[in-house]
């Protein structure tokens, strides 16, 4: 962080590859974390972008009451909320597209390679704020106190919205292996 | 299949497959997942989707986007800026260039406007010695019908009024060895700096021949053909 802000108070005063550092610095992850949450490179490659300028044009009010990268998630997450509510809107995950295996531990089968893109179909299907949650502690691995930052929430806000996330995803999986097994 | 309500545990099971538990936590996961199908599936899914793979859009990508980022700033925090940026890529010496063709248009607008090469040129005779107006309304001077004498006073006249024009011509053409670009080149990143260096290979690879192997003042090239 403290090489962030000596990157910052450069760029404030002008220098324009200290803003450029600063980019170099912190790109690959917020892409990585906004594909996840857009779905695809093009979106993913643009949201970043939009974040990075919005954090250029903004940083003379940066307070620094957070660090620089949770303060450029936090633009980038909002930034994707929009790009994705639309999206989302359209999607529609249907209990009938899972594929469960018949191993009796039903739920264990999703490590099955053809289950993930279910997995990704059924994350797509979450409210907002609990697929960002999800996706920012399972693959962001941010602890639940940095989410709760990034969020602008209590951590018991986000520790319950990660389990909702977690418990919605389970059903999802659930209700298909009954189904499955009421058939056979 | 009754969900498992021990959510201090749960919490943990993302930290435990990042390997991030030690002591005590990590005792309670391990003894509880022996225990529990319901906390053992969740793990599984905390495990696919941590696994999900992000495609990688390359190196080339990673290394030209702050310089996507950078043009993003320019176009938005100021359209002109933009603008002036682009001027401001161009090479220095095109400043010379427009220099010379505006002191061009100056030059042919005294031409047309000026009767004096006809004035001038024909000097009248003693015995014949016409109105200028006369001479000027009916007789479209040819250069072929000139004598000597009238086309060594035409290029005289021509020497003289032409003299200011190539003078200011002389001084708007950027010296190559005064000019300092130092404070504008230090402004520029590595990708600016080789699109300039380009440009100049470019314009005047002659010139910078020349200068690389003599150190000599350059003669600017004629201006008229």
């Amino acid at each position: 962080m403290d090489d962030d802000l000596d990157l910052i108070k450069r760029t404030v005063a002008g220098d324009r590859e200290a803003f450029d550092e600063l980019v170099r610095r912190h790109q690959r992850q917020l892409y990585a974390m906004l594909f996840r949450m857009v779905g695809n490179q093009e979106d993913a490659a643009d949201l970043m972008q939009r974040a990075f300028v919005k954090a250029f044009t903004g940083l003379g009010s940066f307070e620094r009451r957070s660090s620089f990268k949770t303060w450029l998630y936090r633009i980038a997450i909002n930034l994707a909320k929009n790009t994705y509510r639309d999206r989302a809107r359209a999607e529609y995950v249907s209990i009938d597209d899972v594929v469960l295996s018949r191993n009796p531990r039903t739920l264990d089968a999703l490590i099955v390679q053809e289950n993930r893109s279910l997995v990704r179909k059924a994350l797509a299907g979450l409210p907002e704020k609990q697929r960002t949650t999800l996706i920012l502690r399972i693959q962001g691995e941010k602890k639940f106190e940095e989410i709760a930052d990034l969020m602008q929430c209590s951590v018991g806000t986000a520790k319950a919205n990660y389990h909702h996330a977690v418990q919605k995803l389970k059903a999802l999986m659930e209700r298909g292996a009954k189904a499955e097994k009421d058939r056979s | 299949m009754s969900g498992c309500a021990q959510k201090s545990l749960k919490e943990l099971l993302p930290a435990y497959r990042e390997g991030g538990l030690a002591g005590q936590d990590l005792r309670r996961v391990e003894e509880h997942l022996a225990k529990c199908t319901d906390c053992r599936a969740e793990l599984s899914l905390v495990t696919l989707l941590a696994e999900e793979p992000v495609p990688d859009p390359g190196e080339a990508f990673w290394l030209a986007f702050p310089g996507r980022v950078a043009r993003a700033v320019q176009e938005q925090t100021s359209p002109a800026a933009g603008s002036r940026a682009r001027r401001w890529f161009a090479p220095r010496f095109a400043l010379g260039a427009a220099s010379l063709a505006v002191a061009v248009l100056a030059f042919v607008a005294v031409l047309l406007l000026r009767p004096a090469p006809l004035r001038i040129a024909r000097v009248p005779s003693a015995q014949n010695t016409p109105a200028l107006e006369d001479v000027l309304q009916t007789e479209p001077v040819s250069l072929s019908d000139m004598s000597a004498s009238e086309l060594a006073a035409a290029a005289a006249w021509a020497n003289s009024a032409f003299a200011p024009i190539r003078e200011a011509i002389r001084e708007n053409l950027p010296d190559e060895g005064e000019q300092d670009l130092s404070d504008d080149l230090s402004d520029m990143n590595s990708a600016e700096l080789q699109r300039v260096s380009i440009m100049l290979d470019r314009q005047a690879p002659s010139r910078r021949d020349r200068l690389h192997s003599d150190r000599s003042p350059v003669a600017p090239e004629p201006c008229f053909v």
